[in-house]
């Protein structure tokens, strides 16, 4: 801008055909003259242009500096459009006088004239490799003139209320009785708060999604394999030695005795309730039920029926007992166990393994777990 | 007090009693001072190195080598002395032998001792 030159002044001499509105041309145009940088254009798009249109409209330059609109200049601008339309000049022109004539405008008929590569375009950006955006909140806050956006708003609803007005607070006068108290005096319509935080209180972010029970990683110990034996340390079979089937999807092992043997049916047990020893037996061969998973064995209905009773005549009667054994369960136990049996009877030592699968394990004085390999 | 047989000498087998070779026999190669010596033990898989007397248990055997004998002639010499043989059938390495079976022994293996015992 040269010095001495007003801002309606400057838009004028930018506005070169004094359509009034300044378009990319005439904004490069005047850049080059005055030597600017080729930044200049973008900047002021950015600064004036608040719909998106492609042009400055001599409106929109006013709302952003807060001039009031220089009547002489609007009626100039008003004469070149006439001009123009009886020229029957393209549709650019047409829309243009719809804007000067109209404070409200609106979006989409602007847009449809106007180039549309300013649609969907980010006025923030990430710096590479990061989540960092490279302009800050309050650079943000200007670049998308968001303090002009509200008086926008306002002005085209024609509402004297913005959203920072609504939150203003009103004050009342309300006639107070009595003597000697002033007779009256203003309320505001909200009460301030009683107390405010000295400071915002910080909010951590969870600091990483918390997956449910069904999506955790199930582990399972390098020592233990299908066909290892497995000493079980709790439970009504513990001591007991019985051969690992498979993990379940709950994460809990399936195991079998042989019942033949043990007396240990098909069960789940956690690992850590288990010692795993270097006795391998080759399971390759068993195939189980695939009836056999975590809802085969679950307790479910029984809890339910359980529920289902509140409050038992006899306090002291003993609560039926909620285990009925099922034909499946047998049918899966035997299908599983001849298998690991016949896989018992192939391997080296079999009368040995077969005698250690029925005995029970114990410390004796002396034995050190820690010190022991199993 | 045991008899005084077993004297710290050049060719002298020593057994490692702790350490990184602990449990492996060495030839005592040369004598550094009152404290310490040189041991090597080429077949045992023991490198050459300076030992204090502290970690050494004195076998009876012995080798005869010159002093400062390098790692060749100490092979050379341990092997014509078939001292791996001789070593493995002294009731020491047999009772070493025993007690690393009966650590590593599995719960099966346990199982069966116990009733091989009965």
């Amino acid at each position: 801008m040269e010095p001495g030159m007003d801002f309606h002044q400057a838009f004028q001499a930018i506005d070169t055909d004094h359509s009034g509105e300044i378009s990319v041309e005439e904004l490069e145009d005047y850049c080059k003259k005055m030597n600017y940088k080729d930044t200049f254009v973008k900047k002021w798009l950015n600064l004036f242009d608040e719909d998106e249109s492609g042009t400055i409209t001599y409106d929109e330059y006013c709302n952003t500096l807060g001039l009031i609109p220089k009547q002489e200049v609007v009626e100039k601008h008003k004469v070149q459009q006439t001009k123009q339309a009886a020229g029957g000049s393209a549709s650019g022109s047409a829309v243009s006088t719809t804007k000067t004539t109209t404070k409200t405008t609106t979006k989409t008929s602007v847009k449809g004239s106007a180039s549309t590569s300013k649609q969907g375009r980010s006025r923030n950006e990430a710096l590479s490799g990061t989540v960092l955006m490279k302009l800050s909140r309050a650079r943000m806050f200007q670049r998308k003139a968001i303090y002009r956006l509200k008086k926008k708003l306002a002005r085209s609803s024609g509402k004297s209320a913005t959203a920072a007005s609504a939150s203003k607070v009103q004050l009342t006068e309300k006639v107070i009785g009595g003597e000697k108290n002033g007779g009256k005096r203003l309320v505001p319509d909200r009460r301030s708060p009683r107390s405010l935080p000295t400071s915002v209180p910080h909010r951590y972010s969870p600091p990483r999604p918390t997956k449910c029970f069904k999506d955790h990683k199930r582990r399972l110990r390098a020592s233990i394999t299908p066909g290892t034996v497995l000493i079980l340390l709790a439970g009504r079979h513990r001591g007991k030695r019985v051969v690992f089937l498979r993990q379940l999807s709950s994460g809990l092992l399936l195991v079998t005795g042989p019942l033949k043997f043990n007396g240990c049916p098909l069960r789940r047990i956690a690992q850590s309730y288990v010692i795993a020893t270097k006795t391998q037996i080759d399971i390759s061969g068993v195939s189980l039920p695939e009836r056999v998973n975590d809802a085969y064995f679950r307790r479910a209905k029984q809890l339910q029926a359980k529920r289902a009773k509140p409050s038992s005549a006899d306090p002291f009667a003993k609560p039926q007992s909620a285990y009925q054994l099922v034909d499946e369960r047998r049918e899966d136990q035997k299908a599983v166990d001849s298998q690991v049996m016949t896989a018992i009877r192939a391997s080296p030592d079999a009368k040995m393994l077969a005698s250690y699968m029925r005995s029970l394990f114990s410390l004796r004085n002396g034995q050190k777990p820690h010190e022991m390999v199993f | 007090m045991g008899k005084l047989d077993k004297f710290v000498e050049v060719g002298r087998v020593a057994f490692i009693a702790n350490g990184k070779d602990s449990g492996k026999v060495c030839a005592i190669a040369e004598i550094i001072d009152q404290n310490r010596v040189l041991i090597d033990g080429p077949c045992s898989g023991v490198r050459r190195q300076v030992c204090d007397m502290k970690r050494l248990h004195l076998t009876r055997f012995c080798i005869d080598l010159p002093h400062s004998a390098r790692t060749a002639v100490v092979r050379r010499k341990w092997t014509a002395a078939k001292l791996d043989e001789k070593w493995k059938e002294t009731s020491w390495a047999k009772k070493l032998e025993s007690r690393r079976l009966r650590t590593n022994m599995s719960d099966f293996d346990r199982f069966k001792l116990a009733r091989a015992k009965q």
